[in-house]
């Protein structure tokens, strides 16, 4: 091939190419915003935790997650001012609810306990039946809720352009100050999926640090993690949840569950098996905040639930001994990240 | 050798022009919109004549249904979506837009019906179709993408199993002592149902005439009166003989999935609702 040949062809291939990147770029920008790969947020992601899955249409960048913050710890989502997000999920408490079920507007009370947000961005459905898919579509359900913030979404858009502070930071999150409900919840769905806890002294353990659990808790490490006490089996892997639905043997009560999606009897009294990361930190606990503290929690297990008709097969009674259960506790107490409790780029901007 | 590297790269070439042109277009068609900007579409004025039974329905007032119970509605909305105009030929062409139908609404027309005004091509038609209920793109679409009469605010979304409610029926049994609340609330895409009007059966073809109007957007031409009797919605039960809501029975209730018997029965009965007026 000579080189004037090879020139033309070169030149050619070239061409072809430019043209396959118009049509690329002028197609990807009526998707959505696709932010400059410097921009895009960086994950402090603990070692063995896999990445996180953004969506396409909602990659993270810093200004976006700052937006998103600012949002969480707003009353003004509310309709009368009296709650934010972080109302309910709150940062000491792993951003889970010390209220047994969720407060909202006019003391309002909810059917569930508000679950932490730890590792959220894990999750593969949201809410306690798991209806949700995403956190983009999740985030409007409290705040429309009627028992919750109870707010119009035009409403609380038109409020949002009152308050100065959200100019700038809807400028540098989406390019512009134009508010609007899609950014609102995008945004807050940013924030959510860097809520991301992982070191913990079971973590440091896992990576050698043999001193970091004590005798008791590698114990009830041991029962956690065999037929024994079998609660690997819905609780395993890096966020100790199977990330599916089950029924745990609570007692029959008018929340059906999953049931309320599937209309499948089998799934009556089935819910998500939530994270058991910073357990210690998020009584109460279940769906319906009905037991106090982790030793009611360990009791129920240890008696095989209170019969449900749809128990899960693995909810049987255990027998442990009581310093079974005084190891399993201990255990338990291994999985609370303290650094995560108060860490300042999950915490309160508006302070 | 040199040839067939010289037509191998010029193959690429006329083969990427190609396929970035098809990308090109096929991508971004939706900015653009050439419906919109068509001269030829004459307005259809589609009317949705409420009526229980052979009265014209109004939401408070009281009506008999076959079982013998008084009932009062006082909500009474649905989706219509996915119109189509059937051609002679069986074919369809497809009308654009998605309509909340509220008989409860301010803007109803003197006569007490909801008017939907859509745009199609002028000739002969068989008939007209919709479905009851959102398409399943917009069904599970984020939300907060969405506006009226989609849209976090229109009343007939659930957020804790993102869909819509296809259509609300709600009211009270009225006959004896004290009145039992009724609330049908269904949706979910298996529930969505086809509504076809005018005579599409066998090969009886209707003279559905989609005039032109010189541009004229009055209600005197192409108008279309679609009766929607709620007698319809009370007469079978999911029992089979049983009507919905027998006298001192509990109060009935669906909630966009459930309990699933009941919301397939009010979806079957909200569809046999519909009949052609026609002009």
């Amino acid at each position: 091939m000579n080189n004037i040949e090879t020139r033309k062809n070169i030149a050619a291939l070239s061409l072809s190419l430019i043209i396959l990147g118009v049509a690329f770029t002028s197609c990807s920008e009526d998707v959505g915003v696709t932010p400059p790969e410097e921009e895009l947020f960086t994950y402090a992601l603990p070692e063995g935790f896999p990445e996180i899955v953004e969506p396409e249409d909602n990659q993270a960048t810093e200004a976006k997650v700052e937006l998103g913050r600012h949002l969480f710890y707003d009353k003004h989502l509310s309709r009368n001012l009296s709650i934010a997000c972080a109302s309910c999920h709150l940062q000491e408490h792993a951003f889970s609810d010390p209220n047994r079920v969720s407060v909202g507007v006019d003391d309002r009370i909810g059917t569930r306990n508000a679950p932490s947000l730890a590792n959220v961005g894990y999750n593969r459905s949201l809410l306690w039946e798991g209806g949700v898919k995403t956190l983009e579509q999740q985030a409007i359900v409290p705040i429309i809720h009627p028992d919750e913030m109870d707010m119009q979404t035009d409403t609380l858009v038109d409020r949002l352009r009152g308050i100065s502070p959200y100019l700038a930071l809807f400028k540098a999150a989406w390019g512009d100050d134009d508010i609007t409900i899609e950014r609102i919840t995008k945004s807050l769905a940013a924030f959510e999926r860097t809520i991301i806890s992982g070191e913990t002294p079971f973590d440091k353990w896992k990576r050698g640090n043999e001193t970091a659990l004590s005798k008791s808790a590698l114990r009830g490490e041991r029962i956690f993690f065999t037929e024994r006490g079998d609660c690997f089996h819905c609780h395993g892997a890096f966020n100790f949840t199977d990330n599916i639905f089950h029924n745990n043997g609570l007692s029959e009560t008018e929340d059906e569950g999953r049931f309320r999606i599937t209309q499948y009897n089998l799934d009556k009294g089935k819910f998500k098996t939530p994270t058991l990361r910073n357990i210690e930190v998020t009584a109460p606990y279940m769906h319906d905040g009905r037991l106090q503290s982790l030793e009611e929690v360990i009791d129920h297990y240890n008696n095989g639930g209170d019969g449900h008709s749809n128990s899960d097969p693995l909810i049987r009674p255990l027998n442990l001994t009581e310093e079974e259960q005084l190891d399993l506790l201990n255990f338990l107490k291994s999985l609370t990240d303290e650094e995560f409790l108060t860490r300042k780029d999950l915490s309160d901007p508006w302070q | 050798m040199i040839y067939l590297g010289r037509n191998l790269l010029y193959t690429l070439f006329t083969l990427s022009i190609t396929f970035g042109s098809a990308l090109f277009f096929s991508g971004c068609t939706e900015e653009t919109n050439p419906v919109e900007t068509s001269p030829d579409l004459q307005t259809i004025h589609l009317r949705f004549a409420p009526y229980f039974g052979t009265e014209p329905l109004q939401l408070g007032e009281k009506y008999l249904t076959t079982a013998g119970d008084t009932i009062v509605l006082t909500t009474a909305m649905f989706y219509a979506s996915e119109y189509a105009l059937v051609n002679v030929d069986g074919s369809e062409s497809t009308l654009e837009g998605i309509t909340l139908v509220d008989f409860g609404d301010s803007q109803l027309s003197s006569e007490g019906y909801f008017e939907v005004d859509l745009k199609g091509e002028e000739g002969t038609y068989r008939g007209l179709k919709f479905n009851v209920g959102v398409p399943f793109d917009q069904n599970h679409r984020d939300v907060s993408t969405q506006s009226e009469p989609l849209g976090p605010n229109s009343g007939m979304y659930w957020s804790w199993n993102p869909g819509y409610i296809f259509f609300k029926v709600e009211g009270r049994v009225d006959s004896i002592g004290t009145p039992v609340n009724f609330l049908y609330h269904t949706g979910e895409d298996n529930r969505r149902k086809t509504i076809r009007l005018a005579s599409l059966n066998g090969n009886d073809i209707t003279e559905f005439v989609v005039e032109a109007s010189d541009g004229h957007t009055d209600h005197e031409h192409n108008v279309f009166t679609v009766k929607v009797d709620y007698s319809k919605f009370f007469e079978q039960g999911v029992e089979i003989g049983q009507p919905m809501q027998v006298k001192m029975k509990v109060a009935e209730r669906t909630n966009h999935v459930g309990p699933k018997d009941l919301a397939d029965r009010t979806a079957a009965n909200f569809a046999e609702m519909f009949s052609w007026v026609g002009e």
